[in-house]
Parts: structure tokens; C-alpha cells; sequence
């Protein structure tokens, strides 16, 4: 437990201080916010304004883009070397992937705290259901970063999981209308949208946020969860110390 | 007990291709035993499963008596591992590695500062300690290398070679500092390439070819062992018509070469013969200015044990 935590704590600072992660997990989705939101700013009511939409699904674009950033922080070049010395030492392989979870979990949850904050005080979008918030968002971001671990695990290498994850995460935010409403493209465009993770993060969001209705909260909660036990699993069986090896 | 590490019949094997082929033998306490091969050998197969990066199908490591794998954390404590790439992290300075890696086997505080000190001056970065790795020169960050595996004083050190691709400064620095550590009770096993390393540093030598051990020994016993000749090599007079093959008639020689003004006389080592060669010399009175013998190098040896063919 204790080098688990020296070695996450290590993870965090590499990742604290890489600018380029911190670009990618605070200035730019409040640029994509600010940008779209002000193209499409006519296109949305009174009620839910351009920047209230694009405050919540640009969030959850950028939590589900996590995953790369874990793939980054477990086997990055430059990080995958001393990863050897991390199994030459006592303790539990898997520390090796949780210290990633942990460290990317705690990097991504500030940078989107502080986004979130941002975007509320200086654009005033509207935002209710705060706990019932925080628990959605922490875990879609847990989710994205241990889909990440885990294709790393069973690909062995960051560019594949970035080229699988980039078009992943790409195709359930087209469909999921965190980039654009799908909604106006007919009633069968409809429905292969609602299949869409994506879309079930963003109807929950907003059903808590304007309707006060959690109803979808608590089986999207199990779902993620569920989710996420399986691919710690699936990461623990195919995760494989010889992998490690430079 | 005197053996820190016993191998026993290990096996290794990547489907059909056995690549660790039922190898035995040990590392005693203090020495430094140097594992030999050619590419593909099984070197690094068998130095990562015996650093528990790999698995193996059959044999049994013992660790003190004990099988590695019933006391595998108490094992990794008293091990330190060099491996051939470098293991630090560029953008932390050396303080940093160090503190960090020496963190994962139970330092911390004044001890943790104090090792992290001594580790780095031991391998002559102290005063560099603040600056980060990746402004270091590749021999620099070779001795980093090092320092982040003996900072928690381990019992027994695996380097992979260690000395790839370094200045020889660096390279004498980092030998000395073996023998330095090999003093102070650390065993090594070490890996390489250089046979002048293994001439240097050795106690002990395996030789590995095909996945399996082909010799083992002191560096004096494999060349007495392996090569059953010597050569004297005798210096003449600029312009000595001597004739190289008056040495044919002396029993044991085996070939007489004639190198600008020296002949080299190959002869079998156990045929005492050199009142005989020197015999020839004074009847055909020519004047010698040098005589020396040579025995078979390590690398002869080497190359005697696993031939001279070009390896993938």
C-alpha cells in the first residue's frame, strides 16, 4: 500500500507537471465551450442556453478523453523504462497500473473541478444536483481513465490504445450529442444515438440538473461501476511484468 | 552457507524454441560472477527471471535455502538490478531518482536522504545531485543508472551490461566502483560483451550459448582448462635469416609464424620444449633481443567455446 501510493504520488507529479495535460484538461475544453458556445448561441431557448449545453457535454467529452492521459502516464516512452525498477521492487505488480488509475483520477478531478468552477463563475452556467454531479462525473472520468489502462494492458503499447481510444471516445460523443444535438436528424438517427454512452451520461446530467429527475442516476451509477470492475479485471489478467521490459 | 543464490535445472520456453535450457549453478556471497554469451544466448532471459520479471516453466531458484517464490518480497528487498536500459526518469534530477526508487524498498526520512547521498557519491554525481537526468551525458546517466539499484544496499546486484555505450572514463569509474562494492560483501552477477571487463572484475565466469551453460570457472581455469596451447613469440635482430621452419622439428610445435623481425611459435602447452627452441636459435647464431610466452585469452576462449560463426 505504501509504494503504491509513493509511486502514484510520482505518477501525479509527472503529470502536473507535463503542460501539454495541462492544456489538454482545462484550456481546452473551456476554449471548445467558449467557441462553440457563442457559434450556437441563437440555436438553443432561454431555459438552456448555448454555454449551459456545451458546459455539461464538453465536460463529458473531456472526462471520457481521460483514458488518455492514464495511457499516457503507464506507458509513455519515457515512462515505461523506470516502470522496470517499479517490478524489480517488492511489493504488488498491479500496484504498478492502480498508481496510474490513482494519479490520473486526481489529476483529471482538478483540472475538471477548476474547469467546471471557471466556466460557472465566468459564464454562469447553470449548474444543480452538485453531489449528485460530482458522483456522475468522477465516475465517467474512472471509467474513461480504466478503459485506458486496460487497452494498454491488452495492446501493449499507448499509440495503439490512443489510435482505439481517440476513435472511441470520437464516435460516442458524435452520436452521444455532446459535439452537436443529434436530435434533429430523424427518429432512426434517434435511436442508434440513445445507444450511445455518451448519451446516457449527457440525458442524466441534464434530467438532474433542469428536471430535478434522478431516476437514471442510480442504474447508470451501477452500470459505470460494473463497468469499471470488469475492465480492473480484465486489466489484472492481462497485464504481464515481461511487458514491462524495454 | 555460502551460496546466496542456487539455480536449479531452470527451463525456459517461447513455444517450441527453449530458449533457458535446464541451466544450474550459484552465486556465492561476495563475489562477482560474470554470465558470458554470445546474442541469443539466454543471458537476459535468465537475469530477468531471476529479477522476477519473467516467469519460468521448470527448475527452482532458491534464495538462502529458500524458494524464491515462498519469500519472493523478502528476495526483491536484497536485490538491486542494472538493467541495460536506462531505468530513471529524465525529467527528475538525480536526488529525485534516487529518493524515489530507494523509497520502494522501505527508506524513508534521515536514512532515505543519507542512502540517496551515499549512492550518488559513490558513482560521483553528488555534486550534480540537483540537476535533472536528462541534462546528464550518456556515462553519467549510465552511473545514475546504478545508483537508483544500490541505494537500499542490497545483498546481491544484477547488472546487465552496464557499461554499453560509455566513454572509458565512465567506464573505469564504473568498474572500479564494482570491485569498490564487491569489497564491501555485495555479490554481482554481471553480464557483458567486453572480455576485458570480465578479465578485470571477474571471481568467478559461465559461459551461456544456446541457452545452456558450456563452461564455468576461474578465468585461469577456463584457459587452462579450454586452450591446450601457448605461443612464445621471440624477438631477432632486424635482417636474422633465421629459417621458421627448423622450429617444425621440435617435438609440440604446431605452426611458426614470422612477423617482421619476430617469429611466433605456436606449441602444445603440456610438451616442455623451450630449451629446444631456444636451442635452434643459438646453434644458427642468430641474436635474440626478447622472449615471452602468451597463453590463450578469455576472448580465445570464448570463442573457442562457442565458435566463430556470426550470431542474430
Amino acid at each position: 500500500m505504501r509504494n503504491l501510493l509513493i509511486i502514484a504520488r510520482e505518477d501525479f507529479m509527472n503529470l502536473i507537471k507535463n503542460p501539454m495535460w495541462i492544456f489538454y484538461a482545462t484550456v481546452f475544453p473551456i476554449l471548445m465551450v467558449v467557441i462553440l458556445g457563442f457559434l450556437t448561441k441563437d440555436n438553443y431557448g432561454k431555459e438552456i442556453g448555448s454555454y449551459d449545453y456545451y458546459g455539461i457535454t464538453l465536460i463529458l467529452y473531456s472526462l471520457l478523453s481521460c483514458g488518455m492521459t492514464s495511457a499516457n502516464a503507464f506507458m509513455e516512452e519515457r515512462i515505461k523504462k523506470p516502470n522496470m525498477r517499479i517490478i524489480y521492487a517488492p511489493g504488488r505488480v498491479s500496484s504498478i497500473f492502480f498508481s496510474k488509475i490513482i494519479a490520473t483520477f486526481v489529476f483529471s478531478s482538478i483540472m475538471h473541478l477548476f474547469d467546471m468552477v471557471l466556466l460557472c463563475l465566468v459564464f454562469s452556467i447553470h449548474l444543480a444536483a452538485i453531489p449528485q454531479m460530482i458522483l456522475l462525473f468522477s465516475l465517467v472520468e474512472l471509467f474513461s481513465i480504466t478503459l485506458g489502462i486496460m487497452l494498454c494492458c491488452i495492446f501493449k503499447t499507448e499509440g495503439m490504445t490512443n489510435q482505439i481510444l481517440s476513435l472511441v471516445v470520437f464516435l460516442i460523443s458524435i452520436f452521444g450529442g455532446l459535439l452537436f444535438s443529434m436530435d434533429g436528424y430523424g427518429e432512426v438517427v434517434r435511436k442508434i444515438c440513445s445507444l450511445s454512452p455518451a448519451k446516457w451520461f449527457s440525458n442524466t446530467a441534464f434530467q438532474m440538473i433542469y428536471d430535478n429527475n434522478y431516476s437514471t442516476l442510480l442504474p447508470t451509477v451501477i452500470l459505470l461501476t460494473v463497468t469499471i470492475v470488469v475492465m480492473i479485471i480484465i486489466s489484472l489478467l492481462t497485464f504481464r511484468k515481461e511487458d514491462c521490459i524495454c | 552457507m555460502n551460496e546466496i543464490l542456487e539455480v536449479h535445472s531452470l527451463e525456459k520456453s517461447y513455444g517450441e524454441s527453449t530458449v533457458v535450457n535446464e541451466i544450474s549453478f550459484d552465486v556465492r556471497k561476495g563475489e562477482i560472477l560474470c554470465l558470458l554469451g554470445p546474442n541469443g544466448a539466454g543471458k537476459s532471459t535468465t537475469i530477468n527471471i531471476l529479477c522476477g520479471i519473467l516467469g519460468y516453466h521448470n527448475g527452482e531458484i532458491m534464495y538462502k535455502g529458500r524458494n524464491v517464490k515462498s519469500c519472493l518480497n523478502k528476495f526483491k528487498q536484497q536485490l538491486g538490478v542494472v538493467p541495460q536500459e536506462l531505468a530513471i526518469y529524465e525529467y527528475l534530477s538525480a536526488e529525485q531518482n534516487v529518493r524515489f526508487f530507494a523509497s520502494l524498498y522501505g527508506l524513508k526520512g534521515a536514512k532515505l536522504k543519507e542512502q540517496t547521498d551515499k549512492a550518488l557519491e559513490f558513482v560521483g554525481l553528488l555534486e550534480r545531485k540537483k540537476d535533472k537526468a536528462s541534462t546528464y551525458s550518456g556515462g553519467m546517466k549510465r552511473r545514475l543508472n546504478i545508483a537508483c539499484a544500490i541505494a537500499h544496499e542490497p545483498e546481491l546486484l544484477i547488472m546487465d551490461e552496464p557499461t554499453v555505450g560509455i566513454d572509458p572514463q565512465s567506464r573505469n569509474h564504473i568498474l572500479t566502483s564494482i570491485k569498490e562494492l564487491s569489497k564491501h560483501g555485495m555479490t554481482i552477477l554481471y553480464t557483458t560483451h567486453y572480455m576485458e571487463e570480465v578479465e578485470e572484475i571477474s571471481s568467478r565466469i559461465l559461459i551461456m550459448d544456446s541457452g545452456s551453460i558450456i563452461a564455468e570457472g576461474t578465468k585461469e581455469s577456463l584457459k587452462e582448462d579450454i586452450s591446450d596451447e601457448r605461443q612464445f613469440i621471440i624477438e631477432l635482430e632486424e635482417d636474422d635469416k633465421l629459417d621458421p621452419d627448423s622450429f617444425y622439428q621440435v617435438e609440440g610445435v604446431k605452426k611458426v609464424k614470422k612477423k617482421e623481425n619476430s617469429i611466433i611459435i605456436t606449441t602444445l602447452k603440456n610438451v616442455e620444449n623451450l630449451d629446444k627452441l631456444i636451442a635452434i636459435i643459438i646453434n644458427s647464431k642468430s641474436r635474440m633481443l626478447n622472449i615471452f610466452c602468451r597463453t590463450a585469452s578469455l576472448e580465445n576462449v570464448f570463442l573457442k567455446l562457442t565458435g566463430k560463426s556470426l550470431r542474430d
